[in-house]
């Protein structure tokens, strides 16, 4: 039986190389001011469905994007990789590339937690 | 010269060097007297500066390589490589200074110098990373060139993540905070304070609040002490607000005894660049010229 093995942490190149795709199951509007409403439906496990005959349970959650929220969403197409997310936002709103980059970072990573993203890293090539 | 094109500026705590401008202060840790500051790209560490305080009698630079690369040698001794270390390089720029520059191709690859810095007391040392087989040298000795490690006619230079101002060399960073959108330095000489800040994505912060309501808002804590005014004004071109107050304080004996802290501030907002920036002092010197002079110096991008 082969022994649980860790994941290497990502280098840093890797990580700016790899790119965001959102969740499918999640469906996303816009609204009147032009931010990104994201409605995530709910988990359908057997207390919810439960609960849901006497209480009243929204069939979606709801999360209000704001506007670089919104944007960062709007990048995460399955093409594009963090790095150029960064280089993005940078020339959108004039950031300097430390404080676009440690922003959009820590943004990913708080929607990869939530299951609103996934993240596809690239395989190293062999060098055969 | 290996397709850096472009070059800024990096002041911290008075030593200031020129560096690609994709380069990027990544750790600022310690104060005036010692300290650590790290510089990556996009994808490595590239430069690493160290400063300490020396003693009364500082040692020649030669001898504190010396030190430092014995040092080194016992940290690295069980590694199974040995290092090819080149030393006795002097920069012509940096002749004002005691110095030597030397590279270190072991484990890590680094072309470094010491320099001592009589003015000041401090010894700095500046390492450049390169990968094996890719030296730098040429960059190396360019950034190693524009080292400066005091006060230029008395000024201080601090330039960091695009954002660069002057001030008086009496002055001490006492905290900085460094997040995504605001750059904050809080100065204290004795006790005058004087702090300056950039806040970025200012037409965001503007949209819902107008200008003279923000700055209240944004600094109600550090207002609340002073009986203020503000006023609109231009500054630069720019949409500006002045403020000037009087610490509040209980009755006293018409400030015989001490003098009230006054409070000024200047506060703009650069459309062009999307950045607002704040000067505030308080002092208790009448009409000080600082606050101007700071802000005069002030270059964002």
């Amino acid at each position: 039986m082969r022994p649980f093995r860790r994941q290497k942490p990502l280098s840093r190149e890797q990580s700016l190389a790899s790119v965001p795709l959102r969740n499918e199951a999640i469906k996303a509007e816009r609204t009147d001011t032009g931010d990104v409403r994201l409605l995530i439906p709910r988990r359908e496990t057997w207390w919810v469905r439960t609960l849901s005959r006497f209480f009243y349970v929204p069939t979606n959650h709801k999360i209000t994007l704001d506007e670089i929220g919104s944007f960062v969403w709007d990048q995460c197409d399955g093409k594009t990789n963090v790095r150029q997310i960064i280089q993005a936002l940078c020339k959108h709103y004039k950031l300097h590339r430390k404080e676009a980059e440690v922003s959009v970072v820590a943004y990913l990573r708080t929607l990869a937690k939530k299951r609103l993203i996934g993240i596809a890293v690239l395989k190293k090539q062999d060098k055969s | 010269m290996e397709g850096y094109e472009q070059w800024s500026r990096l002041g911290w705590q008075g030593i200031c060097m020129d560096v690609p401008a994709t380069w990027c202060p990544g750790r600022l840790e310690g104060d005036y007297a010692n300290g650590y500051l790290r510089v990556e790209d996009e994808e490595a560490v590239c430069l690493e500066v160290r400063w300490e305080t020396a003693g009364r009698r500082v040692p020649p630079a030669s001898k504190l390589v010396d030190k430092y690369l014995k040092q080194l040698r016992k940290k690295t001794r069980r590694s199974s490589r040995d290092a090819d270390v080149v030393r006795d390089m002097a920069i012509r720029r940096l002749n004002h200074l005691d110095h030597e520059a030397f590279t270190w191709n072991g484990e890590f690859a680094a072309h470094s110098v010491l320099a001592v810095c009589s003015e000041t007391h401090r010894v700095v040392h500046v390492r450049v990373f390169f990968q094996e087989g890719k030296t730098r040298k040429s960059l190396a000795r360019k950034i190693f060139g524009s080292l400066t490690t005091a006060p230029d006619d008395g000024q201080t230079e601090w330039s960091a993540f695009g954002f660069a101002f002057r001030l008086p060399s009496a002055w001490r960073l006492e905290e900085s905070g460094l997040r995504t959108g605001c750059l904050r330095f809080l100065f204290a000489d004795d006790n005058d304070q004087l702090e300056v800040v950039r806040f970025s994505l200012a037409g965001m912060l503007l949209r819902a609040t107008p200008f003279t309501r923000w700055f209240r808002e944004t600094f109600r804590k550090a207002l609340k002490k002073y009986r203020f005014d503000l006023t609109t004004t231009e500054y630069r071109d720019c949409p500006a607000v002045r403020c000037e107050g009087v610490m509040r304080s209980m009755a006293r004996p018409l400030g015989l005894f001490r003098r009230k802290k006054r409070l000024t501030a200047l506060v703009w907002h650069d459309a062009a660049t999307d950045k607002i920036h704040v000067v505030r002092l308080v002092t208790t010197t009448v009409d000080d010229p600082q606050l101007e002079a700071v802000a005069a110096s002030i270059t964002s991008d």
